[in-house]
């Protein structure tokens, strides 16, 4: 299993063309991330000693936090991200436990995760106490990292395999139901800390700081049972794994094998491509998937955490940003090995890049604006005008710059990817995570700068900070089609989409 | 049809200065070895690869100059694939009949082309569940389906079971009958034969031979082209 897993790794990095020197580069910059996360804090430690235990009672909650994050990434992607692509792969005596330890080295890549587990890194960090043993408290945090990633990918191959059974998706949507009615009970019911402090993590979280009270055995004993966790976890999920591998691919093979009813006939050019554009997002099971967690979740988490005002505009960059992730940064790949049939039609290049623009605006805006209006609706308190300006300004600065953003990738940097199987992404996965930090970080700056607009009341700001964003959005938008007018472009566009299978 | 054609990948010259003339009312082989040039060509003369110098003619229009009133007299069925992979047959269709300007009777002449190529039954099923010698019948469909001045098949046997390759040849010779141009790519050099009038050898991006189809008929004819590869 290591000897193919090595193999596939090795595979994978020789496929790496381009940014080999930006990929180096990613991840020095996250190992100087990381080691700053775990000593930045201990320079502030000491000072403000009421902060410091307020970190210590956040523990629980932020362990418990990665544990979720970590979950919904595993579940949202169908079991994690693939070192080799089923179909690929279907020559080669790929095992199911490869694909396992495959989806499990790559959950770092995604971003959410990645930045959660950093934040937990460096608030043991500030946590624990000066003079105590750092490392006890951080192998605690490792641990439980470790351990909640690998349940996690069990849960994920779980899910999936509920889902492969005849009435699996009625099932899993029935638990996905009841888990968010649970917590909405929980929550309205003003019973979140009795949660917080009945759950595991509420020990588990303290027991970063038990080694460093001197408490050793206990702290081994906690430190055991994470170790153990992850070997069941493990275990499990490569059960899993291996039952899954041999169900069939019920939701892919129903959407293949449907009829779908013939639509009237076009009134326009635009109309026409817009409908084709549409069904391929809309039929594909990993964007179809994507676009209904994106559009439910988010909104859900906002309305039952109740965001205050202040925070509501970072909102829609998350959003964009994921709904970019679906298939906007690589947005030829919808047309798959038809790219080249579709090059040979007697149409203006513009009308075909301005109604995918259309189409992925739509796959940005529609989750948007469930989430922001539910965030708005159950904000703890009322607006001023400044803040729903500051608001729908950087919805709509945001919106324009992910779709600028996402459509110079899908010029400069097409990929051949297949949207088939329910794990697909439209680029390979460094590819997605180099694209989920640029996004990311960009749209949260954006929102914290209109947050703060807000806040102090400062529309004039507002108003210069937006037409400014606006213009560089625009100019970018400019730059893909002048791009996208040059005949080689397109064909090399073409080119390398169609080269999947 | 292209005077000094040459398109350039980088380094490689994938055709270097091709002289290509095909009549109307005749359907033309081009065969060669793999790497030859045929699906370069055919995807210059479909408008869907610029070519680097030289000039390309379909109909009598001028490729670069007039990309949009080249491709709506050209059919094209690309070497691979050649289908969206989320769009019924029946979608194809009617995008294409949408784009082309086709008149009212479309639906009639696209059922019966479906029918033809027993693609009916599967006519609203999304087509990345289609077998590969369906998406080839179905590539086939599509470039034939509007009738145009020029049809540009590409390996359009590939795969293809014999009732396939039936209604292939069908539809080329019609297009042939009524005075339209066809240029076929393809290694299978019997069919090849059966069907073209003409052959055209490639060899490095260039033509090499000219000739009548029947002269690279049977052994002898086997023989002559096996020489001409090499």
């Amino acid at each position: 299993m290591i000897t193919d897993v090595r193999a596939l790794v090795l595979f994978r990095l020789d496929t790496i063309t381009r940014g080999r020197l930006r990929l180096t580069i990613a991840l020095v910059a996250l190992v100087a991330v990381a080691t700053g996360a775990v000593l930045l804090p201990l320079r502030a430690r000491g000072l403000a000693p009421a902060q410091e235990a307020d970190a210590r009672l956040l523990l629980p909650a932020a362990f418990l936090g990665f544990a979720v994050t970590a979950t919904l990434a595993a579940i949202s992607s169908a079991g994690g991200r693939e070192l080799i692509v089923r179909d690929n792969a279907v020559a080669y005596p790929v095992s199911p436990a490869v694909d396992h330890v495959g989806a499990l080295m790559l959950s770092p890549l995604n971003l959410a995760w990645l930045l959660q587990a950093l934040a937990l890194l460096a608030l043991t960090s500030y946590a624990v106490p000066a003079g105590s043993s750092l490392a006890a408290g951080l192998l605690v945090t490792a641990a439980w990292v470790t351990a909640s990633t690998v349940v996690a990918q069990a849960l994920s191959w779980g899910i999936e395999w509920l889902r492969s059974l005849p009435r699996g998706p009625w099932v899993v949507r029935g638990v996905g139901v009841l888990v968010v009615a649970v917590v909405v009970s929980v929550v309205s019911t003003g019973h979140t800390t009795a949660a917080l402090h009945a759950s595991a993590t509420w020990r588990w979280g303290l027991a970063v700081l038990d080694g460093t009270d001197g408490r050793w055995l206990t702290w081994a004993a906690e430190v055991g049972e994470l170790a153990a966790l992850t070997g069941i976890g493990f275990g499990a999920g490569l059960v899993l794994a291996t039952g899954l591998a041999r169900r069939p691919r019920r939701e892919e093979s129903r959407s293949e094998s449907r009829h779908w009813p013939r639509r009237s006939w076009p009134t326009s050019d635009a109309l026409a491509l817009l409908r084709g554009d549409r069904a391929s997002v809309w039929r594909s099971v990993p964007l179809r998937r994507g676009a209904v967690i994106l559009t439910v979740l988010p909104g859900t988490v906002a309305a039952i955490g109740r965001v205050p005002w202040e925070t509501i505009p970072v909102l829609p960059g998350l959003v964009a940003s994921g709904a970019a992730l679906l298939f906007g940064v690589n947005a030829w790949c919808l047309d798959g090995q038809g790219a080249w049939w579709r090059a040979s039609l007697p149409v203006r290049p513009r009308l075909v890049l301005a109604v995918r623009a259309v189409v992925l605006l739509e796959t940005i805006a529609l989750p948007m604006g469930v989430t922001l209006a539910l965030a708005v609706l159950r904000a703890p308190t009322r607006a001023s005008g400044a803040q729903v300006l500051a608001l729908g300004c950087a919805a709509a600065v945001i919106t324009t710059h992910v779709l600028a953003r996402s459509l110079h990738w899908s010029v400069t940097a097409p990929h051949a990817a297949d949207l088939r199987s329910a794990r697909a992404t439209p680029a390979p996965p460094a590819a997605m995570a180099g694209y989920s930090a640029r996004l990311a970080l960009m749209t949260t700056l954006t929102g914290i700068a209109f947050g703060v607009c807000g806040t102090t009341g400062r529309s004039d700001v507002t108003l210069a900070l937006t037409a400014v964003l606006l213009v560089l959005s625009a100019r970018r938008l400019v730059g893909v089609a002048r791009r996208w007018d040059v005949p080689e472009v397109r064909a090399t566009i073409v080119q390398t989409v169609t080269q999947h299978g | 049809m292209t005077h000094a054609l040459t398109v350039r990948f980088g380094d490689v010259d994938a055709v270097s200065g091709l002289d290509l003339s095909v009549g109307a009312g005749r359907a033309t082989a081009l065969v060669g070895r793999n790497g030859a040039g045929k699906s370069t060509t055919l995807k210059v003369l479909a408008g869907v690869v610029p070519a680097t110098s030289g000039e390309v003619r379909v109909a009598g229009v001028d490729v670069r100059r007039d990309p949009i009133d080249a491709k709506r007299r050209t059919g094209y069925c690309p070497d691979v694939g050649g289908l969206v992979p989320r769009a019924t047959p029946w979608e194809h269709l009617q995008l294409a009949a949408r784009l082309r300007r086709m008149d009212a009777a479309w639906p009639h002449r696209a059922r019966d082309l479906l029918d033809r190529f027993e693609l009916t039954g599967a006519s609203d099923r999304v087509t990345s569940g289609f077998s590969h010698g369906m998406s080839r019948r179905m590539s086939v469909v599509l470039a034939a389906f509007h009738e145009p001045p020029v049809l540009l098949l590409d390996e359009p046997f590939d795969g293809v079971d014999p009732l396939g390759v039936d209604a292939t040849m069908t539809v080329v010779r019609e297009a042939v009958d009524a005075g339209r141009t066809v240029l076929i790519s393809t290694h299978l050099l019997e069919l090849a034969t059966d069907v073209c009038d003409d052959a055209i050898v490639l060899r490095g991006g260039q033509a090499v031979s000219r000739s009548a189809a029947d002269e690279l008929r049977g052994d002898v004819g086997r023989a002559r082209y096996r020489a001409l590869l090499t």
